[in-house]
């Protein structure tokens, strides 16, 4: 049984006109100790999908208006408030991209480590102060100790994210989700960060859904990936999949877009054209079809579903794409045509 | 058919180094900042003794993480903010001590692109209006001549006619990048700052603009000094990079020779932090992680600035702060013990050993 389950979840928000779908039909697993990217540009619906995983969407503004998120086996969505609260911090934790909006400014770093080891695992004062200094000493704090005073404010953002991963990490979570926790921090310091994650999780056997818009990064963390566009998982696969044999043209396309550092420079980058359709405005048919080279009056009709469209030893990689699709009506999209090709010239 | 030796190599890219547009010399910027329990001001000197030469024609990549001083450089050159020492001579024109009249008609030949560009347009002004306000200050064209003018540009930069009279809200991200490209653009600039103009962007949006910018730049032959910290893009678009450290230069180079042999510890580390989006990649590489954060700027360490960070420190860099020194390649560095050129160690070359 998977840790994490995410079926066909849908969330709705609250616009000036109507309401907007963020998250529509959204369904995935994370495992036990596994690292699952959700990747996707601005609007695409990953943040949304974490946050109604958690329980984070708060009506009026937006609904959680379908589907099921079982943890463990049990449905988040249908938790009261106090026993939501029980899986949040000890079933499962969340770190965000700011970590000044979810640390309390008034109260120490210490205080508000101890706090939650007090609160959601009983500990006494003292004990809880002794565990405090291990968090901080593991998520490799210099002078920890002396640090436990330290306010907020006067901690460099590098060292804010240590002590969320810290907080995160207080009540031994089995899923952490990390929503852009590096998008702030500089490169050299965004290196440190996903090298204490990748490394904490490792030895806790901490599962992690990774959100970011950062291929490079879900490219070192993750061990397989969901690649989301306008509220919907457009691609799943390995992540060595899905940066090789990537097959939606979404996905070639955001590959063709990132200049990469390893590689020859070469012409000009390959950029999607146009943008994400607004959520008010959503494409009958595939919503990538507006945008898509490869697109036929079939994509323009009907939305594809998401189909497995190669046979992996381990869970397949599926697209929702007609082009791709194995349907009788679809799959005109040939190997020739799909950029894991113009990338092996590149090289 | 002859064809050249596939060894060719293509990095060393031997144009004779045209005459420098931009001579910038020892320049340096000072903000005041407030001490707490102290009615005296403190001065944060934010840039310090840099030296830049832009060439007529090339784009120069500016690199460097928060606070680095990198935009504050821009905004000097271009004189936004005054220097507090040194000399910026562009096209032979020593800036720094132009009246205010004769820095106005400079600026007609010097523009800046922003970071964000909603945050720079006047949300009360249409498209066109906005394209078109430069003009007022640069040109004596009549009111025709600049609409003229301005749906010209609009063009040049792919916005549609159509969104003359439109306003700015109605705009994405990436047309809004494009507006602001424009207005740079208008008056028919020799000199182009640009200062994390994608930043902002998503990926698919942002290749766009790089390709524009990339094409702009050759059409019109425009200098261009390019700021970001995404150092990929940089390596695509630029010719050559300066990577600055708390406040300096620690090495300029061409962009190849600064990508294959990075010489100073920093630019190392940096590469090497990039992530690689190839998981296969990523697995084999050797990474430079850097302990610790960045010093202040308000107390810099003592000689080099990168000492507190750096794996070579020695007692020397303690006591006296490298100066940018240049190789015999014109390669330039400031480091006591800079790599030897060569791809070796290099960060992302090393691990490509498959082939």
């Amino acid at each position: 049984m998977a840790l994490l389950e995410v079926r066909d979840l849908r969330t709705e928000f609250r616009a000036a006109r109507g309401s907007v779908t963020a998250v529509d039909g959204v369904s995935f697993t994370v495992d036990a100790g596994e690292t699952v990217a959700l990747v996707g540009e601005s609007g695409c619906g990953k943040s949304a999908t974490a946050q109604s995983i958690m329980g984070l969407i708060v009506p009026p503004a937006g609904e959680v208006t379908g589907g099921q998120v079982l943890f463990e086996g049990r449905d988040l969505l249908r938790l009261r408030p106090r026993e939501m609260r029980a899986v949040r911090g000890k079933g499962i934790a969340m770190i965000f991209q700011d970590p000044m909006t979810s640390l309390n400014p008034v109260l120490t770093v210490g205080r508000q480590l101890t706090e939650s080891l007090e609160l959601h695992l009983g500990l006494s004062r003292r004990a809880a102060r002794a565990r405090a200094v291990d968090l901080l000493e593991m998520v490799r704090i210099p002078a920890a100790e002396t640090r436990l005073g330290s306010y907020p404010h006067q901690l460099s953002g590098g060292m804010r994210q240590r002590v969320m991963i810290a907080m995160a990490l207080s009540c031994d979570p089995r899923l952490i989700l990390a929503d852009e926790i590096t998008t702030a921090l500089d490169v050299t310091i965004q290196a440190q960060i996903l090298e204490l994650l990748r490394d904490l999780a490792r030895q806790t056997r901490t599962a992690v859904l990774l959100i970011t818009h950062d291929l490079g990064v879900v490219a070192g963390m993750a061990e397989r990936v969901n690649v989301m566009y306008a509220g919907q998982i457009v691609e799943r696969a390995e992540t060595v999949d899905l940066f090789h044999r990537p097959q939606m043209p979404y996905t070639w396309g955001l590959l063709g877009s990132v200049p990469r550092l390893d590689l020859a420079r070469g012409g000009r980058l390959r950029p999607i054209a146009g943008r994400p359709p607004e959520l008010s405005q959503i494409p009958a048919g595939c919503r990538f079809a507006p945008r898509c080279a490869h697109a036929r009056e079939l994509c323009h009709e009907s939305p594809p579903d998401l189909t497995t469209v190669r046979e992996s030893p381990a869970r397949g990689q599926l697209t929702r794409c007609w082009g791709t699709g194995p349907t009788e009506q679809g799959g005109w999209l040939t190997t020739q045509d799909r950029y894991a090709d113009q990338m092996t010239e590149a090289r | 058919m002859s064809e050249a030796p596939a060894t060719a190599s293509d990095t060393t890219d031997t144009a004779a180094p045209g005459p420098s547009l931009l001579r910038v010399r020892d320049l340096a910027v000072d903000f005041k900042v407030p001490v707490r329990g102290s009615l005296r001001a403190a001065r944060l000197r934010a840039v310090s003794g840099v030296d830049l030469d832009i060439r007529r024609g090339e784009i120069l990549g500016v690199v460097g993480e928060s606070g680095c001083g990198k935009s504050t450089t821009g905004r000097a050159i271009l004189q936004l903010l005054k220097p507090s020492q040194g000399t910026v001579a562009f096209d032979g024109t020593e800036l720094t001590t132009l009246s205010r009249g004769r820095m106005r008609a400079m600026r007609r030949r010097m523009q800046m692109i922003f970071q964000d560009p909603f945050a720079s347009l006047n949300p009360r002004m249409s498209i066109g209006e906005l394209i078109e306000e430069p003009l007022l200050v640069h040109s004596d064209l009549s009111a025709a001549g600049r609409r003229a003018k301005a749906l010209e540009t609009m063009q040049l930069v792919g916005l549609s006619s159509r969104w003359h009279d439109r306003y700015p809200h109605e705009f994405s991200g990436g047309q809004r990048q494009r507006v602001g490209i424009a207005r740079a653009l208008v008056s028919n600039p020799e000199f182009v700052v640009a200062d994390e103009p994608v930043s902002a962007l998503d990926v698919s949006v942002q290749a766009q603009i790089v390709n524009l910018l990339e094409q702009l730049q050759e059409e019109l032959g425009l200098t261009m000094m390019f700021i970001a910290h995404d150092l990929a893009v940089v390596r695509h678009l630029c010719d050559r990079i300066a990577v600055m450290y708390l406040g300096t230069v620690v090495e300029v180079g061409e962009c190849e020779d600064m990508y294959t042999s990075p010489r100073h510890p920093y630019t190392q580390a940096l590469l090497s932090a990039v992530p690689i989006p190839d998981p296969l990649v990523e697995v084999e590489r050797k990474r430079r992680i850097l302990t610790g954060d960045v010093p202040s700027p308000l107390n810099p360490p003592t000689g080099c600035r990168f000492r507190t960070r750096c794996w070579k420190a020695q007692d020397v860099c303690a006591t006296q702060e490298p100066k940018l020194t240049t190789t015999g390649d014109g390669h330039q560095v400031a480091c006591h013990f800079p790599e030897n050129p060569g791809p070796q160690d290099h960060p992302l070359v090393a691990v490509a050993g498959d082939r």
